[in-house]
This record gives structure tokens, sequence and C-alpha cells, in this order.
């Protein structure tokens, strides 16, 4: 069974980076998600949570998880990001609607926006761009994956805005 | 998991944490071994929890080879502590992640200061992984929490724990971004449910520690199974704390064997907490044990001991928070929540323009936590459009308004049910008919939750292997009933969530008398009931009524039984009361019945119920209970 699973996460993973080939950052959502996978993320000392994790615990598409679990690379602040953007895709565009919430506190944390003024000026470009985001019918379409991805690369532009740290 | 004792550069200063030596010891391994043998390290309780070892036996439960020094380890206590001896003292070599004093931090630690010897700072500056894992988070509090039951999945009927790794909320930390570590069983996808608890049951399935951001257990646990939480956050030294971190880093990823009525998620964690505590507050051995149960310890050890840092903090699931959000809506604005939620396509735009500021945030609010709570994972890909479509239209609607809190909304606190009885129920008294002998009454049962008790389980009722005997003037003994499953859920809230059922349930099986005095018949019944309930605007007061559809045995037949009943609780005394009748496709006379009982309850484990039965069999009993 866990043989069939990875194929087809395989499968899934292929058809996210062709999905998400064309996104403007340096690394984007889809290269760490598919490089590092979620598992490995969230729980980077535990080998094989990284795998069922990504498995059993995605509510939609999903991607490949590896010995890539130890790398430097899955390890920095933008894979924290979107790590727990992933995650949280839900909780967060509504904490971002609000202005509020312990979610947006979180991503502002993670995003390295530690200052109050940051944390304004973050708040309100990641507002501004979500507005923007929402007007995009891939946004309300979208597959979870998909949905993360937009948000992360507002994350990141917002935080880039604001001077933050991430 | 990246674990990091912010305190821990202090740390290194201060005597005691790096095992600093009065006097240093020679660093022979064949001497050291030798005295550790003669202070009885290996048979030493923290030795022992550290290894995760029964004190019976000196062997431990792990099944993963990485665990011990040597891949071919017989596992026992006594050979690992001569192993991480002699390893902790090689040299370290050219592969250092591979070296027992980055493997074995927590050994290292507790030998050291055990037999006070100097191999420098612990952890080893070279573990790199080591040092890059704890450097992650800072930690400030250790909290151990409690998750509440839910029926959902029967390996979580009895609720959950997991450990949580908190930062300095004053530095700007989030809850969020904690640290958690989790035990539970590794179940294949899609596997058959009788397998799963066969397997559960009786063994099959292999379990670990594995480390995760909180977030990802809060996604599970709060949103998508809304289920409630209590921390308990622990009053550790930093020298407990760094002893506990560093087992963590030994346990992670480590295998069991996985057995969900004992060697469960509140065994392991208990022991890490007994580690980190150096208490015995798991059992040594028990054919169950309850996540309920650890924390019942842990209040008990608190009132002697103060290892809680506070009372347990509750953590409202979403769901809750969500009726907390709808409850603090005004009548008119909950008429305009219930209309939205209906057809998902209100004009928010002209129904919200004329409300004052406050209100018309404090729908948008609701009506944004609604749509969360509806689809928590949020892949439009496997939700409702109509939801989907709903949200987004809610949100553009609030990105309209500045950025802006609502007014607090103020949340009902639910006690710990570690603060109400344990499970375990012993229980005597006398039960009479009318004018009639009393007999002696006997009752015991692991887990017994009962309605109107004292149990700190919300709206409900469990019971699992609940025996009840009746021994007569003549002494004769006589199974009066044997309840073997009665789960009851009421979902009884108010205000309730708009276009959701909010149906009650149950399940019974059991065995009973029944029939006239001297002419009973042990008759077994299974049923399944489905109802509603209501939380009356009385304080403590809540009503329901359930449908039970069942079959019975001697004679056989399918029945009916529709049942109302009532609950009411105030301080030390609580009540219930249920009104039943039956019918049996078969029979010509369809039974009748009532029961009325009432508790009052003295501390945690004493109560005396009053239990006055109407059926063929009416009785008045008077109950002394004791909660183990």
């Amino acid at each position: 069974m866990a043989k069939n699973g990875f194929r087809s996460l395989s499968i899934a993973a292929g058809m996210a980076l062709a999905l998400l080939g064309g996104s403007a950052q340096a690394r984007d959502f889809g290269s760490i998600y598919t490089e590092c996978g979620l598992g490995a993320l969230i729980a980077p000392k535990t080998a094989w949570v990284a795998v069922v994790t990504n498995i059993t615990w995605d509510l939609g598409s999903t991607a490949i998880s590896s010995d890539l679990s130890t790398a430097d690379s899955c390890k920095g602040g933008k894979e924290k990001v979107a790590a727990f953007v992933f995650q949280s895709v839900a909780q967060l565009e509504t904490d971002i609607a609000r202005g509020e919430g312990e979610h947006l506190a979180a991503v502002s944390s993670l995003a390295g926006c530690s200052a109050t003024n940051t944390q304004v000026s973050f708040g309100n470009g990641l507002r501004s761009e979500f507005s923007q985001v929402l007007a995009n019918p891939a946004y309300e379409s979208g597959n979870r994956m998909e949905k993360a991805s937009m948000l992360f690369d507002s994350v990141q532009n917002s935080a880039t805005a604001a001077q933050c740290g991430i | 998991m990246r674990i990091h004792v912010i305190f821990w550069g202090l740390l290194w200063a201060c005597a005691g944490l790096r095992a600093q030596p009065v006097a240093p010891v020679v660093l022979d391994a064949t001497a050291l071994v030798q005295r550790a043998y003669a202070m009885g390290l290996d048979r030493h309780p923290q030795w022992l929890r550290l290894l995760h070892a029964s004190a019976k036996t000196g062997v431990s439960d792990v099944v993963s080879p990485e665990f011990y020094v040597k891949p071919d380890s017989d596992h026992h206590a006594h050979s690992e502590l001569r192993e991480t001896l002699v390893a902790l003292l090689e040299p370290m070599g050219v592969n250092a992640a591979r070296h027992a004093r980055c493997r074995f931090p927590a050994r290292h630690l507790w030998l050291a200061r055990q037999l006070n010897f100097d191999t420098g700072t612990i952890p080893d500056v070279r573990c790199q992984a080591l040092n890059t894992w704890r450097d992650g988070h800072p930690v400030q509090t250790v909290s151990l929490l409690l998750v509440s039951g839910y029926f959902g999945n029967p390996a979580s009927t009895f609720g959950h724990a997991l450990l949580r790794f908190g930062s300095d909320r004053s530095q700007g930390g989030n809850s969020l971004l904690d640290v958690s570590l989790n035990f539970g069983a590794l179940v294949p996808e899609d596997v058959n449910m009788l397998s799963y608890i066969y397997k559960g049951v009786f063994g099959g399935y292999q379990a670990g520690f594995s480390d995760k951001d909180f977030y990802a257990n809060d996604l599970v646990y709060s949103r998508t199974e809304n289920r409630d939480m209590w921390s308990y956050d622990l009053n550790l030294t930093p020298a407990q704390v760094q002893l506990l971190a560093l087992h963590v880093w030994e346990i992670s990823g480590q295998k069991f064997d996985y057995y969900f009525l004992n060697k469960n998620c509140a065994w392991r964690l208990a022991d890490l907490i007994d580690l980190a505590l150096d208490q015995a507050l798991r059992p040594e051995d028990s054919p169950w044990f309850l996540p309920v149960e650890y924390f019942h310890r842990l209040e008990a050890l608190n009132e002697a001991a103060s290892v809680l840092l506070r009372p347990a903090q509750f953590i409202p699931s979403y769901e809750r928070a969500l009726v907390s959000r709808l409850g603090a809506l005004n009548e008119s604005n909950l008429a305009l929540f219930e209309q939205q939620v209906r057809n998902h396509a209100v004009d928010l735009d002209d129904k919200t323009a004329k409300l004052p500021s406050l209100e018309r945030l404090a729908l948008f609010d609701a009506l944004l936590a609604y749509y969360t709570w509806k689809a928590p994972g949020g892949d439009s890909s496997i939700l409702d459009p109509v939801v989907v479509g709903a949200k987004k239209r809610v949100m553009l609607a609030r990105l309209q308004y500045p950025a802006q809190a609502a007014s607090p909304v103020a949340e009902t606190l639910i006690p710990s049910p570690a603060t109400g009885s344990p499970p375990m129920l012993w229980a005597g008294g006398l039960r009479a008919p009318p004018g009639g002998a009393p007999t002696v009454m006997l009752e015991w049962s692991p887990v017994s939750y009962e309605a109107g008790g004292h149990h700190g389980i919300e709206g409900g009722q469990m019971s699992v292997a609940d025996l009840r005997m009746q021994i007569n003037a003549q002494g004769d003994a006589e199974l009066d009933a044997l309840t073997v499953l009665k789960i009851r859920k009421l979902h009884a809230r108010r205000p309730n969530i708009p276009g959701e059922d909010g149906m009650s349930w149950q399940v019974d099986i059991a065995w009973q008398q029944e029939g006239d005095v001297g002419m009973t018949t042990l008759r077994p019944h299974a049923a399944y009931g489905l109802g509603y309930a209501h939380q009356f605007a009385a304080q403590g007061w809540q009503g329901f009524g359930l449908l039970n559809v069942g079959v019975i045995g001697a004679p056989s037949a399918a029945y009916l039984e529709p049942l109302v009943g009532a609950l009411w609780r105030a301080g030390p005394w609580s009540a219930a009361i249920e009104l039943r009748k039956r019918f049996e496709d078969n029979a010509v006379v369809h039974l009748s019945s009532g029961v009325f009982n009432l508790h009052y309850r003295w501390g945690h484990v004493y109560a005396v119920k009053l239990e006055a039965s109407f059926n063929d069999r009416p009785s008045l009993g008077l109950f002394w209970q004791w909660y183990q």
C-alpha cells in the first residue's frame, strides 16, 4: 500500500511542479513542498512521520517525501512559512480577512516581522495582497496546495515590502 | 524537532547542569561500569525510565534497534548500562553523529550526574544535528495536554495526551509555533475496522513518538475533530527540562509495540513526565490505562508537591469557540447569521451597511469562523462549491473594513475531566422493593461516567464492563446487570449552530435482569439510539429525547424504545431522570420504566447515590460510591 501511495504521491508532486513551475520566486512553494515534503517540514526529527504525514494527513493533493527530511535546505525560514501556510490555509485566510488572529500572528512571526510597526505593515500589505488573490478565480477553485502556493507568495511579497527578515 | 532551552547558555554556567564533578573520577570504562553496578544504577527507576524498561524484567519496550548502543542488544537495562558507559567514553571519531554522546545525550547527562564524571559539555558541541535541533525553538514551559474523547475513532474514545514545549510568550512566542510530541500507532491507510480494533487491543501495530509543530496537532484535534484540550503546565526546574528535552531527542522516531488498552499514548507520555519529575505516577503494570487517569494522578500529586505552575488551562475546540461567538451576537444579527448560513447568498454589503461597527465585525467574524469550521482543510477541490463561494464573499466583504478586532468573546470555561471523579467505580449499598426486604448491591466498573455523575464529561455518559451484583438475605449472589458498553453523547449547546442537525446518540449493550420479583430473567440487549438534547436557559439543566432501536434476547425480539430524560447539576449535587417505554415486536405487554438518581459528591473520589427505579421491579436504593 505504501508503495502505491508513493507512486500516486510522485504523480501528484510532478503535477504540482508543472502547475507551479511558473512562479517568480527563486524557490517557490511547489519546490519547497516537493523537495522537502510536508512531514519533513513539520517533523524534521522523525523520518517515518515525514512519510506517514504526507500519506495520511493531507486533505488534498500531496507530495513525496524522501530522505531530504534532514537536509539543511528544508530548515530555513521560507520552508517554515511554507509548511505553516499549507497546514493553515483555511485559518490563515480567515485571519487575513479579519486582520487579526493567532494564525496571522504566527505567520507574521515566521516571516520575521517581529517589530510592532513591521507587523502592522505586514498585516496591511497581506490584506491588500489577499484581496487580489481572492479576485483570481483560480484561488476559489484551487485545491489546498494551489491555495497555499498563492498565499505563500502573498506572505513573501508582504514580508519583503514590510522589510521583515524572512 | 527543534528544541532550545533559552536558559541553556545560562545552564552551562550553573553547577549541576553541565555535569560538573567536585572531583573528577578516572574515565576508565571498566571502573565506571563496576561503580555503576555497585550503585545499582541498572535498576534505578530513572535509568529504567530512560530506557522505557519494566522494573520487573528490566527489559525495554522499545523495539527499534537504533535505540540501543549495539543493534544486537538484548534490550536489557543491565547490559545497556554497560554498553552505554563504554560507548560514552570512546573517542568521538569522525562520525560524531553516530557517537553515543550524540545519540544518547539524556543517558549521558543522567549517568554523568550519578557517577560524577566529566566528558565535557552535554550535549557535546560536536553533535551538530542535535544542537541544530535544540536551537530551533526556545522552550519556556513544558505542558502535558489532555485532549477530550472523540467518538469518531475507537482509539480516541477515552481521550488523548500530548506534550507541548512552549516558547517564551513575553518574547513574542506564539503557541501555534510551539513544538509538540505525540505518541500514536502506525496504522496503514484504509484498514478494516475489525482488524484495526483487534490489532489495537491484542497487538499487531507499532507506535512511536513523533515531534511536530503544534499547529499541525491543533489542526487535527481542535479544528477537525473539534476536541477540547486542557493544558497542564508543569513546574519543572531547568535541569528537569534539560533532561526531558534531551530524552525527547533520543526517543523521537523510535518504535514500540502498541496496545490500545495500556501501552498507549498516556502510558508512554507518562514515562516522559515521570522521568522529568522523577516520580512514579504511572502504574508499573495495569491491564488498562486511560489518559485521564494520569491527569488525576498529576492533580493529586500537585496538591502535595506543586508540580503544576497553575490550574489546568482550558483550550476550547474550534467548534466551541464558534458557539461562543454565536452566543455573543444579538438576536437580529443571529437571525442574519442563520439566514446567511442556510442559503449562503445574503447580500452582506446591503445587510450590514447600517450596523454599528462592532456589531458588523462580530457578525463577519462569526460567519468567517463558521465557514472555517465547516472546511478546516481549506481544499476547494473536495468542498461544497457553495460553501467555498460563500466564504469568499464574506472574506471580500470583511476586507473592505479595516483590520480591527471585534469585541472579545467570553469563553465558557470547562473544567478538566481530571478535576471530576476518576473513572473506576466501586460501589456498595442496599436496595429494597416497596415493603420488601433489602438486598445488598455491589458494583464495579473500570470506566463509569454515569448520567448525573461528577466525572467532568459534559452532557454524556459512558460505562464499560459495568458489573452489578445483588446478594439476598440468604447470601445468594446474583448478577443484576452487566453493561458491556454504554455511550451516550448529548449535543446540547446553547445556542446551536444553525443548519447543523446537532443530533444526540447512544449505544447500549448489556445484560439485565427483568421480570417480577422471584421470576426474573437475565436478558441481553443491544441498542442504538438517536435524538436531540437541549440546554435550558436555567443554569445546570439539560433535557433530551432519544429513540432506541434494538434487539433483545430471552425471548428474542426486536424493539423500539422512546425515552426522555433530564439532567441537573449544582455544586456537589447532581440528578438525572429517565423515562422510557419499550415496544417489543412479539410482546403483549410493553415495558415502561424509569430511573431517578440523585448524587452528592465528597471531594474527588466519594459520592452517595440515591436511586429510585420505576419498572416491573420498582425499588429504592442507597449507594456509597468510591472512584479510583
